[in-house]
């Protein structure tokens, strides 16, 4: 059956899924990074994500005023509005990342390190999933993505005790800040993942 | 002392019958906590009014009522205290407001608390008739002419009266029927916003035939469905994480 | 076109029943109001003539209608409202349906029968005679049915509207009749109007309760008064010239009486 909320619900559904693609995007075009452009098309893509985030708030109130959302309708309105800024947030750090390319003049593949490469895999994987979960409300992927973070966290770590004793230059430069980018990219994927998780579950997991 | 027990009602288990039709199906472990404002919601003959025409024994009255179980008050087994004595400390508003229109505003406070012998003196009955009115919000509102015909009040002012009557008694329990649902907007309102301060001093079982308004004026809520006792608890729980899989879908609008 | 036919329809069958009652009153008064005119006060105050000669008064029946009517409303209203009470109050039981049922039956009671039975019981069964309070019997237990129909109705809604209020008040049974009655006395108050409209009209039983003397006023209980309509079936039979006067004045002064009974009726009722 239809309800007048339903209405309200799938434009936030419809809005999420646009922000969502987008943010898969932004990261995306990190992998075919072309100096000075792709840093200016991420600034294009985040800045969309703004209006977007404010749109969601808006259909937020919206629904709240109008239909006194209950229950597993109005845990998914909350979640909505903070997912729309994770991802939001998201886009913006691969803009941040693209900036550090540019700032420090390197191109990918002269400096990339290995590890960096790999963390930017799990990264995007874990986005993948984080969409994934808010579309089929799987608390099973949710747990995946925390796990994947705790990853990330580790590999930034590892990392970067590993740049303190280099001497190295623009390129350690570079892979720091993407490395440091990259952890709160994931974060952003891990508090998507505890929204999931409380739509599913009515609560927020203590640590 | 049995009212510092922290709950005013206690149904152990409670079947109904009327006419062999089984309208309560083992109503178990529901307890009203004292001092609180609860809700009992569900769709439109899931047994509210029977649920509650039981707590103040008046659901005897009508033929072909076959009751078992145990009930609660304070303690005591409603089935073995005299009803009259239950009804003088349970109250009931009905759904549609129903003062005596016969008698005037005065007389309608007056009149049981005369009957029951509460008090006799005339200054007393006035001082209990200004205190009722002032409880259930109408003072300010008759207090120019007290001796006026009830029918000449709106509905709102009406029910408002219905409760003041009730009040004079002094109970412990108010039960209320769907007391907003034949009342205007406006009204409704000043109804909720008396419920909640009413319950500072006693304690509301109120039957909501709308979940919003179960929602904003209770402490503690629960659904009925087909005559069963789906769920109850505190009212903040219950409409953001229902646990039954039937009160999300009565809360959210999914019951066709 | 069709709604216009059926308004004329309508309007043609609407006159077709106005039409004899407007004939009888017409002809009552025209026959009836110089009777009345030309006895002045003395009709309603003076004792009937003697046949053959003048006009007089209705004086001795007016009374004697009055007093037959009250003593058979005294007779009827305590049953009437015991009997009320017990089938409103006991609606589920046997006894009550029963009740109900008996007082429709009699409802229906041809009131030619009603006379001959209290003839029979009373008048000569337990030695009362042929006087007011025979006819006032008769009359009385005419009308308990109306009045507890009526009474019945009102009461039945009155306990809709106000029976839990008053249990949840927490008031005794006594208490909650009273309320009852206490709300719903304009229903009760009618009941008993349309009781004595129905009453003050019936000949049948006083013909075989009462004499057809008509020159006593009241004494005691048991004088020989009479009714009427009595008076009336009588004169209007008789082969005297002036009795028929009398009666025309006597029918136009009943069927006063009568209307005044209705509209009172249909004024308490319309209050609520």
């Amino acid at each position: 059956m239809v309800r007048l909320i339903d209405l309200g619900m799938q434009k936030l559904e419809v809005m999420l899924s646009e922000m969502a693609k987008e943010a898969i995007n932004s990261m995306n075009m990190l992998a075919s990074f072309k100096k000075g452009e792709t840093a200016r098309q991420l600034k294009e893509i985040s800045r969309k994500l703004k209006r977007l985030k404010e749109e969601v708030g808006e259909i937020v109130l919206e629904i709240i005023a109008r239909y006194q959302p209950m229950a597993s309708d109005l845990r998914f309105v909350k979640s909505s509005l903070e997912i729309s800024y994770d991802l939001y947030r998201i886009s913006r750090y691969s803009y941040d990342i693209a900036l550090a390319l540019d700032d420090a003049d390197v191109s990918l593949e002269e400096c990339m390190e290995p590890e960096v490469q790999k963390n930017m895999l799990r990264v995007k994987e874990m986005l993948d999933l984080a969409i994934k979960s808010i579309l089929g409300k799987e608390e099973g992927l949710a747990y995946k993505i925390k796990q994947m973070d705790q990853q990330v966290d580790k590999a930034y770590r590892d990392y970067f005790n590993k740049a303190l004793e280099f001497k190295g230059g623009r390129c350690t430069v570079a892979n720091l800040l993407i490395m440091r980018y990259l952890e709160r990219l994931a974060d952003h994927c891990s508090y998507i993942a505890d929204e999931v998780l409380f739509i599913v579950k009515g609560i927020y997991e203590q640590e | 002392m049995s009212d510092s027990l922290p709950f005013v009602f206690e149904i152990v288990a409670l079947n109904v019958w009327i006419n062999n039709r089984h309208i309560l199906k083992d109503i178990r472990d529901l307890r009203i906590p004292r001092n609180s404002v609860f809700a009992i919601m569900g769709p439109s003959g899931s047994g509210k009014s029977t649920l509650l025409k039981v707590l103040n024994r008046l659901l005897e009255l009508r033929e072909g009522v076959k009751i078992e179980g145990e009930v609660k008050f304070n303690g005591e087994n409603i089935f073995n205290i005299d009803p009259i004595r239950l009804r003088r400390k349970v109250g009931m508003v009905f759904q549609q407001p129903n003062p005596f229109y016969n008698m005037s505003i005065y007389d309608n406070i007056a009149y049981a608390v005369k009957a029951n012998g509460i008090a006799k003196r005339k200054e007393e009955i006035d001082e209990i008739v200004k205190q009722s009115l002032i409880r259930a919000n109408l003072y300010e509102e008759v207090k120019d002419n007290l001796k006026r015909q009830a029918s000449s009040l709106s509905g709102g002012e009406q029910q408002r009266l219905v409760i003041a009557r009730a009040l004079a008694l002094k109970p412990e329990v108010l039960l209320m029927d769907e007391p907003t649902s034949q009342i205007d907007v406006v009204g409704a309102r000043k109804i909720e916003e008396l419920i909640i301060e009413l319950k500072k001093e006693i304690t509301i079982i109120l039957v909501s035939h709308n979940p919003q308004q179960a929602a904003r004026v209770s402490d503690y809520v629960s659904l009925l469905y087909d005559g069963k006792l789906i769920e109850w608890g505190p009212s903040q729980r219950v409409f953001t994480y229902p646990k039954s899989e039937l009160t999300e879908k009565y809360v959210a609008g999914r019951m066709g | 076109m069709k709604s216009k036919v059926i308004f004329v329809l309508t309007l043609a069958c609407l006159l077709f029943l106005f039409f004899p009652f407007s004939w009888i009153l017409f002809d009552l008064i025209v026959k009836g109001l110089p009777v009345i005119l030309s006895s002045g006060i003395n009709f309603f105050t003076g004792i009937p003539p003697i046949p053959g000669d003048g006009i007089g008064g209705i004086g001795t029946v007016i009374e004697g209608s009055l007093f037959i009517v009250s003593i058979a409303t005294l007779i009827s209203i305590p049953i009437s409202l015991l009997t009320s009470i017990y089938i409103v109050m006991n609606e589920g039981k046997k006894l009550s349906r029963i009740s109900r049922f008996l007082v429709e039956t009699v409802l229906e009671f041809p009131t030619i029968i009603v006379g001959i039975s209290v003839f029979m019981i009373f008048a000569v069964g337990l030695g009362l005679g042929l006087n007011g309070l025979t006819g006032a019997i008769a009359l009385g237990i005419i009308m308990i049915p109306y009045s507890t129909v009526q009474t019945v109705e009102n009461l039945r809604q009155a306990k809709e509207q106000y029976l839990e209020v008053g249990y949840s008040l927490g008031l005794t049974d006594s208490r909650v009749v009273r309320l009852l009655i206490s709300e719903g006395r304009e229903g009760v108050t009618t009941g008993i109007l349309i009781g004595l409209a129905k009453i003050f009209g019936e000949t049948a039983p006083l013909l075989f309760t009462t004499v057809t003397s008509f020159n006593i006023y009241l004494r005691s209980i048991n004088s020989p008064v009479s009714g009427i309509p009595v008076l009336i079936f009588n004169y209007a039979f008789s082969p005297y010239d002036n009795w028929h006067d009398v009666a025309w004045g006597a029918s136009l002064v009943l069927a006063l009486i009568v209307l005044l009974l209705f509209i009172l009726t249909r004024v308490t009722t319309r209050r609520r």
